[in-house]
């Protein structure tokens, strides 16, 4: 099973990405592309809106997985590497390479369009629905049960290679470290993040740090990392990545460079306006579905009614939705759409970005005002929220989103000493960043009208003693 | 709500260390009548509120909470112990009191997987939960983590060992 000829496609991150003809791995790779799960994530943009920022930030999740192929074979050649040198006991184990490779593949292939943005909304919509402990399936459900799906395209072609689907959904769900195979998928140096850091800042223009790529990928090692709770006294370790300490700087750059991208683009405080108007859509729709059953200005077959009606959300609905259909809705409704739909969709059509209030921004280092204008405005809008009045709180430390993916223990970046000890980046004996932050807040209200945002202004005035 | 958690670390004996401990004590406490109001999603290590961290930052900037920085001695991985601050604090009393100490008697591991087993048999539903907590949470049930965590769950009364 290999390919006639080799195919070849160009990159910006990559160049030249090639998937070779003698080899099944790349037969099953390519092949894949071309699978309609693979193709859905063309119109799937990676940032969503950021591109409202960035404008060149419109590259897709499609282009993603064909970098984070390219990265995960690198990986591999990695662990091969450290096996054969000995600096990893074992020996290589090529079909577990395989399912690893496949799985890094297709771990996006689960995102719904908008994805931060839908998944807000959708989290929103349950609970208005089934009350507060309502609970939603994630993306990472959907790529695991999208790979698991019987007589599929993908199914189909991974057992023609002898990867059980099974394994691969597995592994793209795990969320304690397996096995090193499973450093490709989750850990510090994981090919997605290799992919996403390096495309993120390339395609949105921001010069935030540099990545010394050649030099890390030359420096990382497999060692047994503890990835138990750091509180705990007892190690659980399993094999991960780490890096020589000969990376260390380069290690440093890397993580500040993720940290430059999430405060100057992920959590951009426009984009994440623009993302709280496609989650009003969201949500407007659902409600008119719970209200009237239907939704004004769409039809009842659309695949968005169809997925938002109550215990709509099942697999085969999901896999019909990507941002073009998304943006169709947004047209249809601001031309047809129920008054306050209409309004919300000629406000993302026009790019009229909600008023923002951002409480640190207005209390620069002063805690105490921002606590007061938190509460003040929670009290002041809390029966507008998510109508015409929007909160926003995310939370930042070196590592990235708190609470997010890269919290997992797996994700720490550990350089290993010159006698093999293993020291976290960010510990003294390793590290010359000074940790001045334990981790930055961002807080934003966004207010469709005018007169809400003078109500909050009167009420940072009035914190102020004007 | 917030008072609760003052009083929480004073009955846990003066400190709680780390956030997956925190975290984890209070969903389980939820279980138990606390009402702490925090609302849990399924995150990396288990149930997680992301109101219940904004909180807690808010309580540590406000001084009612300190956090003292540490690093773990083999590896220099980094976690915050919470101690209290400048407010006034009671102890919790009746069955709360004695749950708070037989958690904090246990590994922050082992209440991540008595936390998992009881989300995935309460609130996914899951008739299967134990291949299931295997499945995701793996090595961390070796070495009699899991025996741990089950015992932990009886002796609170909370499914889905009871």
């Amino acid at each position: 099973m290999t390919l006639t000829n080799p195919e070849r496609i160009r990159d910006p991150i990559h160049d030249l990405i090639v998937f070779r003809e003698d080899s099944r791995l790349d037969w099953a790779a390519w092949k894949l592309v071309n699978t309609f799960e693979l193709q859905r994530l063309r119109r799937i943009k990676q940032l969503g809106v950021t591109e409202y920022v960035f404008p060149s930030a419109t590259h897709t999740r499609f282009a993603h997985s064909i970098g984070v192929f390219n990265y995960a074979r690198k990986l591999i050649d990695i662990i091969d590497r450290e096996i054969t040198l000995k600096r990893v006991g074992g020996e290589f184990n090529r079909p577990r390479a395989r399912v690893a490779v496949l799985a890094a593949m297709l771990h996006d292939i689960g995102h719904g369009p908008f994805s931060h943005a839908f998944e807000e909304a959708r989290k929103s919509i349950a609970r208005q629905r089934d009350g507060k402990d309502a609970k939603i399936k994630k993306h990472e459900y959907f790529s695991a049960e999208l790979v698991r799906a019987k007589n599929s395209q993908i199914s189909e072609i991974l057992l023609q290679v002898d990867v059980d689907p099974n394994e691969v959904a597995d592994l793209i769900q795990a969320e304690t470290p397996i096995d090193m195979y499973h450093a490709i998928i989750s850990s510090s140096f994981d090919a997605d993040r290799l992919d996403y850091l390096q495309r993120d800042k390339y395609m949105t223009g921001v010069g935030a740090g540099s990545i010394d790529l050649a030099w890390l990928l030359d420096n990382v090692r497999v060692a047994e990392l503890d990835v138990s709770a750091a509180e705990d006294a007892t190690a659980v370790f399993r094999h991960s990545f780490c890096l020589n300490y000969k990376a260390r700087d380069a290690a440093e750059d890397f993580i500040l460079s993720r940290f430059r991208l999430y405060s100057n683009v992920y959590f951009h405080k426009t984009t994440r306006g623009m993302e709280q108007l496609i989650s009003a859509i969201f949500r407007g729709i659902a409600i008119e579905l719970d209200t009237n059953g239907k939704v004004v200005g769409l039809r009842d077959d659309h695949p968005l009614c169809v997925f938002f009606i109550k215990d709509g959300d099942t697999v085969e609905n999901y896999r019909q939705l990507d941002d073009e259909v998304v943006w169709g809705v947004i047209h249809e409704l601001s031309r047809n759409g129920s008054d306050y739909l209409k309004d919300i969709s000629r406000r993302i059509l026009e790019r009229k970005k909600p008023y923002c209030v951002d409480v640190q921004v207005t209390f620069p280092g002063d805690s105490e005002r921002q606590r007061k204008l938190k509460h003040n405005l929670n009290q002041k809008f809390k029966d507008q929220f998510d109508s015409t009045v929007f909160q926003d709180s995310a939370k930042l430390s070196l590592y990235g989103a708190i609470g997010g993916d890269d919290d997992r223990a797996q994700k720490r970046v550990m350089i290993m000493l010159k006698n093999k000890d293993l020291r976290e980046i960010t510990d003294p004996a390793v590290s010359s960043l000074t940790m001045t932050e334990r981790e930055r807040s961002f807080d934003r209200y966004y207010f469709l009208n005018e007169s809400d945002r003078k109500l909050a202004e009167d009420a940072i005035n009035e914190i102020r003693g004007r | 709500m917030t008072n609760k958690l003052h009083d929480l670390v004073t009955t846990a004996g003066g400190e709680i260390a780390g956030k997956v401990r925190f975290q984890k004590i209070v969903y389980l406490l939820n279980q138990l009548g606390f009402e702490s109001g925090f609302e849990f999603e399924y995150h990396h290590y288990g149930p997680y509120s992301e109101e219940l961290a904004e909180v807690l930052s808010d309580e540590v900037s406000m001084g009612h909470l300190k956090v003292v920085d540490k690093r773990r001695k083999t590896d220099g991985v980094p976690y915050v112990v919470y101690t209290v601050g400048d407010v006034e604090t009671k102890q919790i009393g009746g069955k709360l009191a004695a749950a708070i100490a037989a958690m904090q008697a246990a590994s922050a591991t082992v209440l991540e997987l008595a936390a998992t087993a009881h989300w995935l048999a309460v609130y996914e539903k899951k008739v299967d939960w134990e291949p299931e907590l295997r499945k995701r949470k793996g090595v961390k049930l070796e070495g009699g983590r899991d025996k741990q965590a089950f015992e932990l769950l009886k002796s609170l009364h909370l499914s889905p060992i009871i």
